[in-house]
């Protein structure tokens, strides 16, 4: 038989069906709110001592021709709308204090990476004065991402309130009350519309990204515009409802801006120095330090993020919150508790691998405070609150995530303890081991509370909100990275720093 | 995207050349693969591997096919490959071995 030689060249093009994913809140109708809140311009204040502390200019009358062109530039970009710009105008008229919220998540995901290591197996920091060079600043771990969305929630808060305070002073009538032939294409309420609640939370939003994500001030600035552009074209305010907005939420954002500088963030990190006598300090009470698991060894994460000025603690409470030593590492306690992390590890079931997936919250995600963030706008999204009590809602969530970041990192290095792994090898865990110390569970303590406040904020949701807490904590017992213990006391002292932003709650004027 | 357990993912293209010797009971072949990703984006630099990520690999290898003429019907398969250029995948080196039977359901034909 006669051997053949073959030659094929085979090409296969999988051609796609339909397949594109579409945003769940892509398609959400315009915020159209139960209750305008009027009253807000008196909430209580966060940080501003006034609402009025930054003067906003009395606004020419609607019969004024300051006025008449700003009308005409409404008219001008409605007559000719392209379907790119109704798009804009749809998506920003879903409420700009979720859009923000979502975009700030997006950014906490994309900046949370941790730097890769040097030849020489030191570790570089991440420098804000040089965001674009490698390590990209920030490393939004859980404690900046914290941090970052308690001062963005805050200072929306105290904006929208000063300008609350200043639509109810000046009362000018929306663009489309003043002339019939304006579309009022995001909707129609009874709110003043100067100064413009929508640039307030755009000025005041992209002037402090600029100290939290310095590498992102031109895409904040983009946003910026296409917010407020919206506002224009949909007819929800004119030009100089829009300008006087976008001065109002800067000059608030400055405030809060001087404060962050000042906070003690920026030395969270610690020195060489620091990093060794929290070593000595646990070995002079005969425990085992805590030992980075990572190779090369990682420098322990932000171990002064304890001492960052808190939005609901100051610094007495977060020593007083502190609870009591775990079980010494030396002890038959520790011993059983570790047998324990050992045992659960053993032969996880896939409900339980899921759960440690669902929370896991690590690289390249919005953290905990984030999906804590993600869950709160989701149920917000149903009760149409105005613009300002959606702010007040997520900074009393975001400061009680912020302070439970405090008081979790204060603890967390004032015990140093020990992951289970680096007491028993044996323990391989389920999601990556955090660099930092065992004893309490951050996990637990964001979780608890986020679902503190939100029981309060909706307290239909109370049940659910704690069986999602209870399931996070859980997580990381799965996942082998700490003990029963570290989750259950983190449990208490989470709802303890929850219970502070319930009791600003009940006192702020909006219940 | 925000709250999804939806993922876009990109198209890819996939190709091979083969060339090789083939007689009656054997088949022999080299094996040149490569695979692109229209689209997906790269892993960042300590990040975490994501579905859509995009992965693109040239693989280089050999198979062959022989039918046993001891028993009918019965062959023999098998075969490696490794990659020679890739980007987001990891540089493998795969093997494969098979036993073929024929389970002949067409009406028995008359003996000659």
């Amino acid at each position: 038989m006669k051997p053949l030689i073959y030659a094929a060249l085979l090409l296969a093009v999988f051609s796609a069906c339909n397949k594109s994913v579409s945003d769940r809140t892509a398609d959400l109708p315009p915020l159209q709110p139960a209750n305008q809140d009027l009253t807000a311009g008196s909430w209580k204040l966060i940080l501003l001592s006034r609402p009025d502390t930054f003067p906003v200019a009395t606004p020419a009358a609607t019969t004024s021709p300051l006025y008449i062109a700003d009308l005409n530039e409404i008219k001008g970009y409605q007559a000719r709308l392209t379907g790119d710009q109704r798009d804009k105008i749809k998506y920003w008229s879903a409420g700009g204090v979720l859009r923000w919220n979502e975009i700030m998540r997006d950014l906490m995901a994309k900046y949370n990476l941790a730097p890769y290591q040097n030849p020489d197996g030191s570790y570089p920091a991440p420098n804000a004065a040089n965001p674009f060079a490698y390590p990209q600043f920030p490393f939004s771990n859980p404690p900046y991402a914290a941090r970052a969305y308690a001062y963005v929630s805050a200072a929306q808060y105290d904006a929208l309130v000063a300008c609350w305070r200043y639509k109810t002073q000046y009362n000018r009538p929306a663009p489309y009350k003043v002339d019939s032939s304006i579309q009022a294409l995001a909707g129609k309420s009874t709110l003043p519309s100067y100064p413009s609640e929508g640039a307030v939370l755009a000025g005041v939003t992209a002037e402090l990204m600029q100290l939290l994500f310095p590498g992102e001030v031109a895409s904040i600035q983009q946003k910026l515009e296409e917010q407020e552009l919206a506002l224009i074209m949909s007819g929800t305010a004119t030009r100089s409802d829009v300008t006087a907005g976008e001065a109002l939420g800067r000059q608030v954002a400055e405030a809060f801006l001087a404060r962050g500088r000042a906070d003690n963030a920026g030395k969270a990190g610690g020195t060489p120095a620091d990093w060794a006598n929290l070593v000595t300090v646990a070995q002079s009470k005969n425990q085992i330090p805590w030992l980075s698991l990572e190779g090369p060894a990682r420098p322990p994460q932000l171990p002064l993020f304890g001492k960052v000025k808190g939005f609901l603690c100051d610094s007495a409470t977060i020593v007083a919150l502190r609870p009591g030593p775990p079980p010494s590492t030396s002890s038959a306690d520790m011993k059983e508790e570790t047998l324990a992390a050992y045992n659960t590890i053993k032969n996880p079931t896939r409900e339980q691998m899921r759960i440690v997936q669902f929370w896991a919250d690590g690289v390249g995600t919005y953290t905990p405070p984030g999906h804590w963030n993600a869950i709160a706008a989701e149920d917000f999204i149903t009760k149409n609150f105005s613009e300002v009590r959606w702010a007040r809602n997520l900074a009393l969530l975001n400061m009680a995530e912020m302070d439970a970041a405090i008081s979790c990192w204060d603890i967390k290095y004032y015990y140093f303890n020990p992951r289970p792994t680096q007491l028993d090898p044996r323990i391989k865990t389920l999601t990556g081991i955090p660099n930092f110390p065992s004893y309490v569970s951050g996990h637990s303590m964001f979780s608890w509370a986020a679902a503190t406040i939100l029981g309060h904020i909706i307290p239909g949701r109370a049940n659910a909100y704690g069986a999602m807490a209870q399931e996070a904590a859980n997580s990381r017992i799965y996942a082998g990275i700490h003990y029963e213990i570290d989750c259950n006391v983190g449990m208490t002292v989470g709802k303890n720093v929850g219970n502070y932003a319930v009791q600003r709650a009940t006192k702020d004027g909006a219940e | 995207m925000h709250l999804t357990n939806k993922v876009d993912m990109p198209d890819m293209i996939s190709f091979n050349f083969r060339t090789g010797y083939r007689s009656n009971r054997l088949v022999l072949e080299a094996v040149l693969s490569n695979m692109i990703t229209l689209g997906g984006l790269d892993i960042r630099k300590n990040d975490m591997p994501f579905p859509s990520n995009k992965m693109n690999a040239t693989m280089m290898g050999g198979h062959f096919r022989y039918d046993l003429p001891v028993i009918k019907r019965l062959s023999l398969t098998g075969g490696a490959a490794f990659t020679i250029a890739g980007r987001n995948v990891g540089q493998a080196t795969s093997f494969d071995a098979g036993v073929y039977y024929i389970l002949d359901f067409s009406p028995k034909k008359k003996q000659k």
